[in-house]
């Protein structure tokens, strides 16, 4: 089921959020599994025998391992024998089924092994209720596409929690704005790079990937803008996913404010068990190669994904190595314009469908395949969007939270910009309904990973 | 007991919250009764199974299966239905168009642009192989039927308005005429060309449709009729015609498909007494058997569309023939000869819909007109139904057409 339709929007968002407020505090949890193991019946049938299966190897991988805590040698055996099968789940239908992967499988997979993980590890205590556990993996709202979140970040809340109007208010605005991304933003670039078809010149090629890159920022942090806003409105506090990646001014600060939750996961789930950065310079640069390898083929299992991944590997060894340093020197706009060029290359190499794609694609790009630079089409294209994309670039940035900080400093722009909220917040909730209805839906880009 | 004040001393609420609470509420309120109303509407309203504005069924409430469920197919369905039956969905269509050209400042919505007062469906990519796919049914029906026959075979392809926008406006995209033009003319060699294009301009083009007004047409149709004629034959422009109005107020199918409207224009035909009463029959046996039909003016179901007010709208088959003076009759009355001696003179057109309102005019040059349609009949069997011999045919499509060309059937 998609945030961004009709039916969730109107009919199950509002039943299954005005239930849980209604309801006793101790069925809540288990009307939030029911509502959405109905969510993922109704959105992804054929997935729910490899939903089952995570779930059940979670819980009682969970629960097994607790009990043969003092067997080191069983544990182990145990432990990566409960992380094969998710893994080796995971590889088969990525590999072997691509067309009929499970919805939202990378992630649940990962919360689940993650978990497991750390309970081998002992950073993490077994959950023993079902319910509670079989929430916390597949809670509706970051099931699908994330934030990846650990146990540790929400077990006090699975347990207990309150949502206070503050919660309720602020998760549904954070909601809208997430469905306002969607809908208005990243669905209306899809339409266009769709509708421009093949580039036929090098300047399409370039607006191609501009707005590709742009569309996957706006539509994936949508998402977790949704799932977030979801989650407070149920009284959770999910973890940040963005944190306006294309201000970076390196490749390394990028990835630490792009999904932000993957990072972290294959930062203390293999970068640190292989060593992190303690064992010199060398080895650090092949764990960084391996990780962002293993974060390329997480997307898909495809040439294009693994030179993606050891595309962002390779840079982050070369600026490890010398670049960050010599880069130090050279004034933030220039380290800002090359972070951006190589986010719109590695993105060019993300969104092909083969390495031999993305390849032509970048010759295109560059301009060896003698293409026109510029024709009559392009130019209609670059105005068509010229606008739209004046108003998108600047929201990748900080703007918002900045004015929303000087105007909480003055008393009467805070309430002026309250009492506009109240009529504006139900308004962009009528236009994207207005936009939901007249296009045809668009799943998000990570449904697909 | 009450804290004691002091300079340091902060509220245990947050200055902002007392008036913000208030707020808060009703923001919630307003966003609970936008979703109260819409859900309510649901169940109260009967559901509707025709759009007048989209010209389209709507999608009907799917029926709860296991396997409807299973397949997927029941979320899917019930997401088309509640978006069809959406409340003031036509007033939310409109806001989404007026909200990306208006709002967002684009160029286009959907491939829709509105320009020069009329609105379009903007083409910019030249589909060679929809053109190769056209006239290869077009040498289909010309070696099958017509190479040995004695028929005199012409086309003519007619130029949408985004044509006209493009001489108006040489940086509005749009396909390379001059390509197509190429193209066809090297495929279909065994035919005449018949230009028209210098007989139409923008306003030859209703400002809401894609098709073009019958009481514009008379230059075009003398130029057809002059190329496929004779010294001896008639022209439409030798015809007297009265312009009379169909309908007031005619909104084409573009404003459904762009879910915009602008001001209505009114839809004229051209009649005269070879016109009214001449006889048309359709393959399919319908009721009307005149060359205009009013049914479709007023008709608001499934297919509506009063540009069918001419022949009837979508056939596959239509014969017409003329019971005035004969066109070859008068010419050789005129000449003081004896009619008798004269062959009766037949047309056929392989057509589109642009062919129904011109067709009319070709009434002024022959006796009998057959138009044929192979979107809806497959030229295989056309055998069965018409003989051809010494007839004058014409390939009548728009570019339009031709550049989505698909829906011409491939022969059996």
């Amino acid at each position: 089921m998609i945030f961004s339709s009709i039916t969730f929007l109107y009919f199950f968002l509002p039943i299954i959020s005005l239930c849980y407020h209604i309801i006793p505090t101790r069925f809540k949890n288990a009307w939030l599994l029911m509502g959405s193991l109905l969510f993922y019946i109704l959105g992804s049938p054929a997935g729910l025998p490899y939903l089952l299966v995570v779930l059940l190897t979670g819980y009682f991988g969970g629960l097994l391992l607790n009990a043969l805590n003092e067997k080191k040698l069983l544990c182990r055996i145990l432990f990566f024998s409960f992380v094969f099968l998710c893994i080796a789940l995971l590889f088969f239908f990525k590999y072997f089924e691509p067309d009929s992967l499970p919805v939202g499988i990378s992630f649940f997979t990962f919360q689940a092994v993650g978990y497991l993980a750390d309970i081998y590890l002992n950073r993490q205590k077994t959950e023993k209720n079902p319910v509670t556990f079989f929430t916390f993996i597949i809670f509706f709202p970051q099931l699908i596409a994330g934030p990846i979140v650990r146990f540790q970040d929400i077990s006090a809340e699975l347990i207990s929690r309150k949502a206070t109007l503050d919660d309720i208010t602020d998760g549904l605005k954070r909601f809208l704005l997430g469905l306002f991304k969607k809908v208005l933003v990243a669905d209306q670039l899809s339409g266009a790079i769709s509708s421009w078809g093949m580039p036929s010149t090098v300047a399409l090629h370039w607006m191609v990937a501009i707005a590709y890159t742009l569309q996957i920022y706006y539509d994936f942090s949508a998402y977790s803008d949704m799932a977030i806003g979801m989650g407070r409105l149920f009284g959770f506090h999910l973890p940040e996913n963005f944190n306006y990646p294309y201000i970076s001014k390196s490749i390394t600060e990028f990835w630490r404010r792009w999904h932000m939750t993957l990072g972290s996961w294959f930062r203390d789930y293999v970068y640190i068990p292989l060593g992190g950065s303690r064992r010199g310079i060398k080895r650090t640069c092949f764990n960084l190669l391996v990780v962002f390898a293993l974060t390329g083929l997480w997307h898909g299992i495809g040439w294009q994904f693994l030179s993606w991944g050891l595309f962002y590997g390779i840079l982050l060894v070369l600026e490890k190595s010398f670049l960050l340093k010599w880069m130090e020197r050279c004034p933030a706009w220039i380290r800002r314009c090359y972070t951006m060029l190589m986010v719109i290359l590695g993105f060019v190499i993300f969104r092909s469908s083969s390495l031999s794609g993305a390849w032509n694609f970048l010759q295109g790009m560059s301009g060896v395949l003698y293409l026109p630079l510029w024709d009559r089409n392009t130019a209609f294209y670059f105005r068509d969007l010229l606008f739209p994309l004046c108003l998108f670039i600047p929201f990748c940035t900080p703007i918002l939270p900045t004015l929303r900080e000087l105007s909480s400093k003055n008393q009467k722009i805070a309430k002026a910009g309250a009492i506009i909220s109240i009529a504006a917040y139900p308004l962009v909730f009528l236009l994207c309904s207005a936009w939901i209805i007249t296009e045809t839906p668009q799943p998000f880009l990570y449904f697909q990973f | 007991m009450k804290p004691k004040k002091t300079d340091n001393h902060k509220p245990d609420i947050h200055p902002q919250t007392t008036w913000q609470k208030p707020l808060q509420l009703l923001m919630l309120a307003v966003l609970f009764l936008c979703w109260l109303s819409v859900g309510l509407y649901y169940f109260i309203s009967e559901p509707k199974d025709y759009s007048s504005a989209e010209r389209r069924r709507l999608a009907a409430a799917p029926v709860l299966t296991f396997s409807s469920i299973k397949n997927g197919f029941y979320l899917s369905s019930m997401e088309n239905y509640v978006k069809d039956q959406f409340p003031a969905r036509d007033s939310f269509r409109n806001v989404k168009t007026a909200s990306s050209l208006y709002g967002f400042l684009r160029l286009q919505d959907n491939g829709y642009a509105i320009r020069d007062g009329h609105l379009t469906l903007m083409d910019m990519t030249l589909n060679d192989a929809s053109v190769t796919y056209a006239c290869t049914q077009m040498q289909y029906l010309y070696d099958t039927y017509l190479a040995d026959s004695g028929c005199r075979v012409y086309y003519c392809i007619i130029p949408d308005k985004n044509y006209y926008l493009q001489l108006t406006d040489p940086s509005y995209p749009t396909l390379d005429y001059e390509a197509m033009d190429i193209q066809i003319h090297e495929l279909l060699d065994f035919a005449s060309p018949i230009n028209i294009s210098d007989d139409l301009t923008l306003s030859s083009f209703f400002q809401t449709d894609t098709h073009w007004k019958q009481e514009i047409l008379v230059p075009a149709a003398d130029t057809i009729l002059s190329a496929m004629s004779a010294e001896d034959r008639l022209t439409s422009s030798t015809e007297e015609y009265r312009v009379e109005t169909a309908l007031d107020s005619f909104h084409g199918v573009l404003c459904g498909n762009m879910g915009w409207n602008i001001p209505s224009e009114p839809m004229h035909y051209l009649t005269n007494d070879r016109i009214r009463s001449a006889e048309a029959s359709h393959l399919e046996n319908r009721d009307c058997n005149t060359v205009y039909d009013p049914y479709y003016l007023t008709y608001d179901g499934p297919g509506a569309d009063p540009y069918s007010f001419f022949l009837s709208g979508s056939s596959a088959f239509i014969t017409i023939k003329n019971t005035a003076a004969s066109p070859a009759a008068s010419e050789t009355s005129a000449a003081g000869e004896q009619p008798s001696i004269m062959q009766s003179r037949e047309l056929i057109v392989f057509r589109d819909s642009f062919g129904s309102s011109i067709a009319p005019l070709f009434l002024a040059g022959y006796d009998q007109i057959t138009l044929i349609d192979t979107r809806y009949i497959n030229p295989s069997l056309l055998g069965d139904y018409i003989t051809f011999t010494d007839q004058d045919v014409l390939f009548l499509y728009s570019t339009l057409l031709i550049n989505s060309s698909y829906s011409l059937k491939a022969p059996l």
